[in-house]
């Protein structure tokens, strides 16, 4: 009876809690950011050691309500990691072949050099990767054009989106870190660095001098491409406030604008506490830092915006009267008096609108004009000009009449505010000064041989290819008798292609077939479902790899090997495309582990046809000349505890009259012999 | 402890012990639980009694939940965090919504987790799971692919096997042995030829040249680019125009310019219409003396050509006399040293405002106009062009910009002291580095009036060619092979030590080398010309640029 009553008691609590609901999930979301705040503070006043990755993961993974592991992610960039370095790894190696007379310095300048080509490669470009007796197989990061700033989708900001989200999509921020997270855990020196409206990356060629990486438009534009796009002055240059490589504390210290914006975006509160806390923290451990001071000054104008509202108050007169308004204007206008003075200028509008046109390749709502500054025109004269960007954009602008910030125009002069503008409808996307996304791309083009990648013979403007239609496979796989094999298969076989498409096409997909495993026992394929992305963050597994072993095509004939790598992938792949569930397998194995796999053969029987015509189509390819009972026994093989082949050679054995065995032995005999076939993997 | 239960049975159990006790000890007839079984229980009780009353003393001194709940989270987190709002917030609602308690408990011992130091620890449970699977399906006799934690032993085994990260050590040594290279091919490792009893002789117009830019520098002499230069030239020797011919020949120009302006009612004190003047001299055919083929009393008619980019030996490679101000004068013809000083020097006679900035292997003309913005002229080209344009294609990165050894803008004075680093460079191609006593006082006179003291490229290429050439004959001395023997010598740790401190100082002020291939680009570029006749013209050949003009109506 009173075990009864505490019961009920619980169960009332429960039902009173249940209406709460709402309210607390809100107060414990926020409770979030506040520890993200705390964490990151104990680390920037260094009661905490200094760690950027863990700084962006507690950054992001407030946003989730921390549903995130850190664990989790550290273990998805370890995997990741390991495959950039195995891609570099190649390449230096590569490198060192015909360089033979490298002194010591450069060879070791070429080690990170590799390193960071590698990183490059692996977010910009579709590759595949020999690792850890596994083909990995990775498209690139994508670049969010539509949505530079998160303004419509702050996920696109973040680093946890581009490892788990179904596009693999994030700004020119997102990609930035991760290059940075991928360079600190490879420890090749690259450098996160801010200019005006854009964040990217920095790192040094063969010679250990810096360049520029800009991965959204995969290209290296040159610092004046940069600062004539991001509006830079050079008083802001001079000042150290742009173009701005970060320490790793002042890193960690960017982290806190972005908790903040995080804040904003997710309760959609744009003038709380909070957020003046985050770009005060951040301002107290970095004071160039752009991003706090803006995001100071978008608090005051949101605050003053709020307290208009509120007061019902329309004009600028009727501001200066209340005296709540009049406070706050005067701190906003000597907050953006400052920022004029520090050579900040905002991207003009029009300007903002040729480059979001022109990142996504539209030519809507942009208005061009002649730009190109004319310093005799007081004297009615005009003297030729060249600018780096031919006019397309103002490369003069150090000095202003008068200057639009967010939604102010300031009168540069006395430093007052002469009007506010008008929430711009015309204007579809809206920019964010505070985040800092911008896509540095038109000007870059023009310099493409301006590369710190040259030691690779790469350059990247003319070679990358996104769709991943043309791979880009590293040496040590190109060299193998079966990645050959596979190669040929995956750009010639429409069939095979269909087979693997399923999960070339899945969002989450990075990674199918293995080979040449030691300890594989011979004489034996298979395959296993593995995953190393979806399945950490989503717990879904949905790709699935097949494993094969080139041994094992020599151990089953002493002649040429090549049909039977064909062999071996065409059947693998065939199993790839419909896997065993694990955990059948795996109740299977335990009654009879040599029962593994039977299960797995019927799901393949299924599918017989797409082996027959992928065979016949290999067959055709390469002048085989198989006859359509030829195709379809080697198509069988190695089908052995299925029913279907079972029937098949019982079949045989009652036409014939002879024993099942003595049948199986001639089957046996025949498709080896098949097999065992000299022929050549054509060149592409 | 339940303490409710824990009274019922306290005062259920000590009435019992109680008897007992009694029978044991005070004789009590009834022997019926005079059992030594029951004896041990009832001490049992009474130790239990007297744990339960201390514990209960403990319990009133308790802290209450919430100073534990603080204390415990101080582990990790400041005091004064904004997530202790969140908890106060919590505590005044457990407090003012009774029943609801635990709820409350429930949320603020959530907050407290997160905030534990361990949340964002990476744990190896997981790595342990990983373990057990792999086992099992090895167990079923396949091979699993590797687990997390091999992969990440696997990938630290490699690191480890790698060459290590590049050192500063390693790379400062490759920069001497390259900078050793270069200086033994133009200066003798052996030869003490500043010794010589004629080389004093050698060396003497350059002292006077030096002491006569420094008298400038101090204010004794006005300051004038125009002469500061010409005693750069006449120090080197076999100069092309005496000084006479020299001043003769901007006064030429600068009166011909006042003309052509007040001809072409342009403001002689606007700063804007004398550098369009300039300008316009020095790119363009102008007449002056004429007004609609009527000839204007007391000017006399003519015409002055323009400067031309001298194609032929722009790297003064064959005539170090084409980094010339004289030549350039004499001949109309020059490159990107000599056209922006020429640039110069008219403008600092005709009195405008105007800079001369660096770019690397180039320098060019900046000038203000009205409105506080500061423009770029390319006098060999003649194009107006923009600071953004240079960084990306003379790959000037902002970092040198910022440290103001490019794209700076270099006043009078700095250009003097420009002058005097190009006197060290005549010195040093004439009689060579020497001792470097000359080629340091000129550097160090001159580095003082650059910004910071520092923010010359070409000064700090000197000093350390000077430290190369004495180290260069240090190693010469000695009879040692590598690298790593000079080091053990006591002189060449000094020298050694200034190289790399010259090094690193370059490095922070953002100098890079221009990239080999846009190197060769620039190059071309510079020896591509549109006009064929130019290639073919002798550079060297003196040629009057003003032609007068005969009136003849056309």
């Amino acid at each position: 009876m009173k075990r009864n009553l505490i019961l009920t008691a619980i169960l009332f609590a429960q039902i009173v809690s249940f209406g709460q609901s709402e309210q607390t999930s809100v107060d414990s979301s926020k409770a979030c950011f506040y520890i993200a705040f705390d964490a990151l503070k104990n680390m920037l006043e260094g009661k905490d050691s200094l760690n950027y990755e863990k700084a962006v993961f507690i950054t992001e993974n407030a946003y989730y309500n921390n549903a995130f592991d850190y664990n989790v992610f550290e273990k998805t960039l370890d995997m990741q990691a390991s495959l950039i370095d195995t891609i570099s790894e190649n390449a230096r190696k590569d490198y060192l072949e015909t360089h033979t007379n490298m002194k010591l310095y450069e060879q070791k300048m070429l080690v990170l050099n590799a390193k960071n080509w590698a990183i490059f490669k692996y977010i910009t470009d579709t590759t595949l990767v020999f690792f850890d007796h596994f083909i990995y197989y990775n498209e690139p990061y994508n670049y969010s054009a539509d949505d530079p700033y998160g303004s419509t989708k702050w996920e696109n900001t973040q680093v946890l989106h581009l490892l788990t989200g179904s596009e693999a999509k994030g700004n020119c921020y997102a990609l930035s870190v991760l290059f940075k997270i991928f360079s600190d855990r490879l420890k090749s020196d690259a450098r996160l660095t801010v200019a005006p409206h854009h964040i990217y990356i920095q790192n040094r060629n063969g010679k250990g001098d810096f360049y520029n990486v800009e991965l959204a438009a995969r290209s290296f534009p040159g610092d004046g491409s940069i600062q004539t796009l991001t509006y830079t002055t050079k008083t802001s240059i001079m000042n150290g406030m742009a173009q701005r490589m970060l320490t790793n504390k002042e890193a960690v210290a960017l982290n806190l604008i972005y908790l903040a914006k995080g804040y904003e975006h997710k309760f959609n509160d744009n003038t709380n506490d909070f957020l003046l806390q985050c770009a005060e923290l951040a301002f107290k451990h970095d004071t160039l830092s752009l991003n706090a001071l803006l995001l100071k000054a978008e608090i005051t104008e949101n605050r003053l915006f709020k307290a208009m509202q509120e007061n019902k108050i329309t004009t600028l007169a009727q501001v200066k009267k209340n005296t709540k308004t009049k406070e706050l204007l005067t701190s906003y206008e000597k907050q953006l008096s400052n920022l004029y003075k520090c050579g900040y200028r905002e991207i003009p509008k029009d300007i903002q609108r040729i480059i979001y046109a022109r990142i996504n390749h539209t030519t809507t709502g942009v208005f061009l004009q002649d730009k190109t500054p004319n310093p005799f025109k007081e004297i009615g004269a005009n003297q030729r000009y060249a600018t780096l960007s031919g006019g397309l954009f103002d490369e003069m602008h150090e000095n202003v009449d008068s200057i639009e910030y967010n939604h102010a125009l300031l009168n540069t002069t006395n430093g007052k505010i002469i009007r506010f503008l008008p929430f711009d409808s015309t204007l579809e996307y809206k920019a964010d000064p505070v985040v800092f996304a911008w896509s540095v791309d038109p000007l870059a083009a023009k310099y493409p041989n301006l590369s710190p990648y040259v030691a690779f013979a790469d350059n990247p403007i003319f070679f990358v290819d996104t769709d991943g239609r043309d791979i880009f496979p590293t040496t040590d796989f190109k060299k193998s008798n079966y990645n050959k094999a596979h190669l040929y298969l995956m750009d010639n076989n429409s069939v095979y292609k269909e087979l693997l498409s399923k999960y070339e096409n899945s969002p989450s997909f990075n990674l199918y077939l293995g080979t040449n495993d030691k300890n594989i026992p011979a004489g034996r394929g298979g395959y296993t479902i593995y995953t190393y992305k979806s399945k950490l963050f989503n717990g879904k597994e949905t790709s699935t790899s097949a494993e094969t072993k080139e041994d094992f095509a020599s151990s089953q004939s002493s002649g040429d090997i090549t049909l039977w790598t064909f062999y071996i992938e065409i059947h693998e792949a065939t199993h790839a495309f419909e896997p065993l569930n694990p955990a059948i397998a795996k109740k299977e194995s335990k009654k009879d582990p040599s029962l593994y796999g039977q299960n797995d053969h019927e799901a393949f029987s299924a599918l017989i046809d797409k082996t027959i015509s992928s065979f016949a189509e290999l067959s055709k390819d390469l002048n085989l000349g198989w006859s359509s009972d030829q195709i379809k026994e080697v198509s069988l093989y190695g089908t052995e505890n299925s029913k279907m082949f079972k029937e098949y050679i019982k079949g045989l054995s009652t036409t014939n009259q002879t024993t099942f065995k003595e049948e199986k032995g001639k089957y046996t005999t025949r498709v080896k012999d098949l097999l065992s076939k000299t022929v050549e993997i054509p060149s592409k | 402890m339940n303490y409710p239960a824990a009274h019922f049975y306290f005062f259920r159990f000590s009435t019992f012990a109680a008897r007992i006790i009694k029978q044991r000890y005070f004789g009590c007839k009834k022997a019926k639980f005079a059992n030594p079984h029951y004896l041990v229980m009832a001490y049992i009780y009474c130790i239990l009694t007297v744990l339960y009353f201390a514990d209960n003393c403990v319990a009133q001194t308790n802290e209450t939940f919430f100073e534990k709940a603080r204390k415990d989270a101080q582990q990790g987190v400041p005091q004064n965090s904004p997530a202790w709002d969140r908890i106060n917030e919590l505590k005044m609602m457990r407090a003012n919504s009774p029943g609801m308690e635990s709820f409350y408990d429930q949320q603020i011992n959530q907050i407290i987790q997160l905030y534990s130091p361990d949340s964002y620890n990476s744990n190896s449970a997981q790595d342990i799971i990983d373990q057990l699977n792999k086992q099992t399906m090895q167990a079923m006799g396949y091979n699993p692919p590797s687990i997390q934690a091999e992969i990440r032993a696997s990938q630290q085994n490699q690191v480890n096997g790698k060459p290590p990260a590049l050192t500063q050590q390693e790379k400062q040594q490759q920069q001497i042995t390259d900078l050793l290279s270069d200086v033994n091919k133009t200066e003798p490792a052996t030869s003490e030829y500043w010794k010589a009893p004629d080389f004093a002789e050698k060396e003497k117009p350059f002292y006077n040249a030096l002491n006569n830019i420094k008298k400038q520098l101090d204010g004794e002499k006005s300051l004038s680019v125009k002469d500061a230069y010409y005693e750069v030239e006449y120090a080197w020797g076999d100069i092309f125009l005496t000084k006479k011919e020299y001043d003769n020949e901007v006064k030429k120009s600068v009166a011909f310019i006042k003309q052509w302006m007040i001809e072409n009612k342009l403001d002689p004190k606007n700063n804007l219409s004398l550098h369009l003047a300039i300008q316009k001299f020095m790119t363009d055919t102008l007449s002056i003396g004429k007004n609609n083929y009527i000839e204007i009393q007391g000017i006399k008619p003519t015409t002055h050509l323009p400067f031309y980019y001298d194609y032929q030996d722009f790297k003064a490679e064959k005539d170090f006399r084409s980094y010339h101000v004289t030549k350039g004068f004499a001949t109309g013809n020059g490159q990107c040293h000599v056209l922006p000083l020429i640039y110069a020097c008219i403008a600092e006679a005709l009195g405008a405002k105007f800079y001369l900035s660096y770019a690397p292997l180039h320098s060019f003309i900046k000038y203000p106009d009205n409105n506080g913005n500061i423009h770029d002229f390319e006098v060999t080209t003649n194009w107006q062009i923009s600071d953004q344009w240079y960084k990306d294609n003379l790959y000037v990165k902002s970092l040198a910009e910022k440290s103001r050894i490019y794209l700076d803008t270099l006043n009078r004075k700095e250009i003097v002291a420009g002058a005097l680093l190009d006197l060290a460079e005549s010195y040093k191609e004439k009689v060579g580095i020497a001792d470097g006593k000359f080629i340091s006082q000129c550097v160090d006179c001159a580095m003082n009036y650059f910004p910071d003291k520092k923010a010359n490229v070409d000064g700090w290429k000197l000093r350390s060619q000077i430290a190369a050439v004495k180290l260069n004959r240090l190693v010469a001395k000695k009879e040692v092979k590598t690298l790593s023997d000079v080091e053990q010598i006591p002189e060449a740790e000094v020298l050694l030590d200034s190289i790399n401190t010259i090094n690193l100082q370059m490095e922070n002020m953002g100098y890079e080398e221009v990239p080999e291939k846009a190197y060769e680009e620039i190059m071309i570029n510079c020896g591509k010309c549109k006009n064929p006749k130019l290639l073919h013209v002798n550079n060297l050949e003196k040629r009057n640029l003003f032609i007068p003009l005969t009136t003849e109506k056309p």
